[in-house]
């Protein structure tokens, strides 16, 4: 192991054993805290690897590094909170331990040396993210969602182990792999890497095995989501690169195109979903799948490159995929931590009984603002770079790629503009609806205040959305590459397409100014009036528009895709007239847990029956199979093979 | 950037924000007109902004920052836009003049709005952001395939060089016309024109666009008219820069650009003439018609960017 890596790893495994012996609040403060500077800490290591990187895994190493030491230095400040407020509760500890061993074994999967350190690495990070997402059990949708997690989860490893089976390598380094994936047969390797694809995307989230998703993130607490939506799913996509391209080197140009239409696919679907949810933290898990489906098409769009060996193309994908993985872990992790404040404080998840959150809690609700309009690419904001190069990486491809498949990019680009129009409705309807207007229900009996620690953090999570171009401007500039780095044409693009951010940014400024100054510089004042209501006498906070009626024309006008059963329940004993007694609700039927993990769940059901028949309790009966079983084999070593 | 270039483009930039509010005016005066009655005059859209400057602001008891933030931050990213790109007059392209800047600017104008509109907690407010958020939701990804259309006829990379290309006639011409179409019905939709929403209505429940800014009054709403203006010039200058090329300012200078900022004013009338024409025939559709229409600019779009890497 390398020394740069040390130092963050002692103290992760330090603030992991001060928590487990921790049973003090004191202590568990003192674990968080640990776990914190463990988190920063990683950033050496991570701009270590940057600097170092003379090929594309080492790259993405780097950067999906970053984006480790980023969300996890965020979420262990927030993590602070619950160390406080989870008073006198044993479980508190089991947190406060495996939060720090999670982050710790993220990091060894990033610098793993042989495949078997990975694979091990691997394990540790789903087992203490799994302990973490279950941590609150005594609810069974929870202990549903930890089921959920590890079934697919576990897909990973499997797949990424019979990849490297079916290579039949020397040894397990990285260059052995190689070695023995440049010797296999292009049938091989085609498996290979359609295995290695399945396994990638359990991880990432990509449709269809983006199910754990939607239902971990509600079950976890907000600063563990932070960390795995903002960048333990990049991990699925790092070792994509790792095994898919840096191992199985050059392949057949369908694995650029697979990977392209599972990307698209992935990002298309979890906009529109997160388009008529209504829970805010399952609609960020689908924010999540959406933009994990966009990383993987420019991973795809760099994989066509090396097919092709166009230079341009591979430099505008690289760089818009490590941008994308960066500006994607500052802005969804600030979404999570924010969100959690807010969960907190308004007692629910459900857009539909939220508003009113920016009046009193403006930090944590700015911040929310700010990072969703970093998801969703606004100009100047961090998210914006990365939709710029994904895009200009499209166009470089349709034009690279004469006749069909410039065609086929063209329309992926068609595809990539209107999944952004759904981001932007869907968040509209997150902030709009869940922090502004005013509380759609019954002020909640007690509501937790938001601390300081979270304050600051969601604040230090918006102002990093802020000034990560300005960043991505004056690092490179401070710190030019050695001459002969492959990827000085990556940061090249980087730092052009940061200097339009910061143009703008400027622009935006100067606008605004003229603008502020030519309303007399009233533009901020105001008198406080009733607002127009047609002449009724009073307003109520329950004829503001819900979640579910922001979404509705949007969800009629994707009726066919997204299936909507519409319930109204009439209570005709009830004493109100007009619309009391009246309940309607709205429900999208999720189109993969119908149309594939229903008839699954039902297979195995009729599987396990059948077996159940087999065990009848009769020793008897158990003989019998175990003798028939044994002639079967006699008969095979026999006769057989 | 040059001292020649800034100066050409300070006066340009200068005549653009100026003569925005023209269209707006010119079409409610042809509209008036051919209806048959006297009205105001093309000039009112300056009257009404000088009085809302004058006025007090007022915001609803929900309303927090981002209902006052929003009006400001969304003016500033449009005015960002009509002076980003050379389409209405010939003076070098700011950093920004890309096809992905310019949706994304016009998206954090919709964003910023529809948030503010929520922000009232009033019906209305809910009901326009809804509607708008479905309209945007479908026509701004169009306004970026479109803008990357005319990028790909060019060949290059930039959308203001892409745009003075076209004035050469060197890109594709059925391409061009394609792109024009479906520009020209984002443009009706994303300027809450008929027939997707009518600007003139007092009926809240057809609204969708007003609805969004039924408190605003003042100030903030004398900055909301002005963003709708110079909306409506920038889309109505895209729409025309398929055909006719914009004047240059520079040239013999004092003349020359007395010359070109006059063609730019006269450009815009014909637009507004145009459009209080169109608007006079055209009635309204119903709301969930239009989305059929805007999948119809999303394909004829598309359908124009592929005209365009194939026929370059």
């Amino acid at each position: 192991m390398r020394v740069v890596f040390i130092v963050p790893l002692i103290l992760l495994c330090f603030s992991a054993a001060v928590g487990l012996s921790g049973m003090k609040p004191g202590m568990r403060k003192a674990s968080a805290v640990l776990a914190g500077i463990g988190a920063l800490s990683l950033g050496w290591p991570a701009l270590w690897l940057l600097a170092n990187a003379s090929t594309l895994g080492d790259l993405m190493r780097g950067v999906v590094l970053l984006a480790i030491c980023v969300s996890s230095t965020l979420a262990a400040f927030h993590g602070l909170t619950y160390a406080i407020h989870w008073d006198h509760r044993p479980r508190a500890a089991v947190m406060a331990a495996s939060f720090p061993v999670f982050v710790a074994s993220m990091m060894m999967v990033v610098q793993a040396s042989d495949f078997v350190v990975f694979l091990v690495a691997w394990e540790i990070m789903t087992i203490t993210s799994a302990l973490l997402v279950g941590i609150d059990h005594e609810e069974p949708a929870n202990r549903e969602a930890v089921g959920w997690y590890l079934a697919i989860g576990h897909l990973s490893p499997a797949s990424f182990v019979l990849a490297v089976a079916l290579l039949a390598p020397a040894s397990f380094s990285w260059p052995a792999l190689a070695a023995a994936a440049s010797s296999a047969t292009p049938l091989v390797r085609d498996v290979s890497f359609g295995v290695v694809l399945i396994g990638a995307s359990a991880k990432a989230g990509l449709v269809p095995l983006h199910s754990w998703l939607p239902r971990a993130h509600p079950a976890a607490p907000s600063h563990v989501s932070a960390v795995m939506s903002g960048s333990m799913v990049t991990l699925g996509a790092l070792a994509f690169i790792i095994l898919g391209t840096q191992t199985l080197g050059l392949g057949s140009a369908w694995w650029g195109w697979a990977t392209v239409v599972l990307g698209i696919a992935s990002a298309l679907t979890g906009a529109l979903y997160a388009l008529v949810i209504g829970d805010l933290k399952r609609l960020l898990a689908y924010s999540t799948v959406e933009n994990m489906g966009l990383l993987f098409l420019e991973i795809g769009l760099v994989i066509l490159a090396n097919r092709y060996g166009l230079g341009d193309l591979k430099s505008l994908a690289v760089a818009a995929a490590c941008v994308h993985i960066i500006s994607h872990a500052l802005a969804k992790s600030t979404l999570f931590l924010s969100a959690g404040s807010i969960i907190h404080h308004t007692g629910t998840r459900l857009l539909n009984r939220m508003g009113g959150v920016l009046k009193q809690n403006p930090a944590v609700s700015w911040s929310f603002i700010v990072a969703a309009g970093s998801i969703i690419a606004l100009p100047p904001l961090a998210g914006f770079t990365g939709e710029w190069l994904l895009v200009r990486a499209l166009m470089q491809a349709a034009a690279s790629f004469r006749g069909l498949s410039g065609l086929a990019i063209a329309s992926v680009l068609g595809l990539v503009a209107l999944t952004g129009g759904f981001a932007m409705a869907a968040y509209a309807k997150a902030a709009g609806i869940g922090l502004l207007g005013s509380l759609r229900k019954e002020a909640p009996a007690h509501t937790t205040p938001v601390g300081r620690a979270e304050r600051m953090v969601a604040l230090a999570g918006a102002s990093l959305v802020f000034v990560a171009p300005a960043v991505a401007a004056v690092l490179p500039r401070a710190f030019p590459t050695k001459p002969g780095s492959p990827y000085t044409a990556v940061i090249a693009n980087v730092v052009a397409i940061a200097d339009r951010s910061l143009y703008i940014a400027a622009g935006l400024l100067v606008l605004g100014g003229l603008a502020w100054v030519a309303t007399g510089r009233r533009a901020f004042s105001a008198r406080v009036a009733d607002p127009w209501v047609c002449g009724l006498s009073s307003t109520t906070s329950r004829m503001q528009y819900t979640a579910d009626s922001f979404s509705q024309p949007l969800a009629r006008v994707f009726a066919a895709v997204l299936r909507p059963s519409i319930n109204i329940d009439v209570d005709l004993h009830s004493a109100s007239k007009g619309a009391g007694g009246r309940a309607y609700e709205r429900r999208s039927s999720l189109f993969f847990d119908r149309a594939l993990y229903n008839p699954i769940f039902w297979m195995v059901a009729l599987l396990s029956k059948a077996v159940k028949r087999l065990h009848n309790g009769s020793v008897a009966t158990y003989a019998t199979w175990l003798m028939l079983s044994t002639l079967a084999l006699m008969a095979y070593g026999r006769w057989g093979g | 950037m040059t001292p020649d270039a800034l100066a050409i483009g300070a006066v340009g930039w200068t005549a653009l924000l100026g003569l925005a509010p023209l269209i707006g005016g010119v079409a409610s005066w042809t509209k008036i007109r051919l209806s048959g009655r006297t009205g105001p005059g093309p000039l009112q859209p300056y009257r009404l902004l000088a009085k809302l400057l004058r006025k007090e602001g007022i915001a609803p008891e929900a309303a927090s920052s981002i209902y006052l933030l929003g009006p400001l931050v969304a003016t500033a990213a449009v005015a960002l836009m009509l002076v980003g790109i050379p389409v209405g007059l010939k003076y070098p392209a700011l950093p920004w003049s890309d096809a992905v800047a310019i949706t994304y600017l016009l998206m954090l104008a919709t964003f910023l709005t529809v948030l503010a509109a929520l922000d009232t907690g009033t019906t209305f407010g809910g009901l326009g952001a809804s509607r708008e958020t479905m309209l945007a939701a479908l026509a701004e990804p169009t306004l970026m395939v479109v803008l990357l259309g005319v990028v790909a006829t060019s060949g290059t990379v930039d959308l203001g060089t892409a745009l003075l290309k076209i004035e050469a006639g060197g890109a594709a011409a059925l391409s061009r016309w394609v792109i024009a179409a479906s520009l020209l019905l984002i443009g009706l939709a994303e300027n809450a024109r008929l027939p997707f929403d009518n600007p003139t209505s007092h009926l809240e429940l057809t609204m969708v666009h007003e609805a969004m800014v039924l408190e605003y009054s003042g100030p903030q709403l004398a900055l909301i008219h002005y963003q709708s203006a110079a909306k409506l010039t920038l889309f109505w200058l895209l729409v025309l820069a398929m055909f006719f090329p914009p004047a240059p300012v520079g040239g013999l200078l004092l003349l020359g650009g007395l010359m070109s900022i006059g063609a730019l004013a006269l450009k815009l009338i014909a637009g507004g003439l145009l459009l209080g024409l169109v608007e006079t025939i055209l009635i309204k559709v119903r709301i969930f018609r239009a989305p059929d229409l805007l999948s119809m600019a999303f394909v004829l779009a598309l359908f124009g960017l592929m005209l365009g890497l194939v026929g370059r």
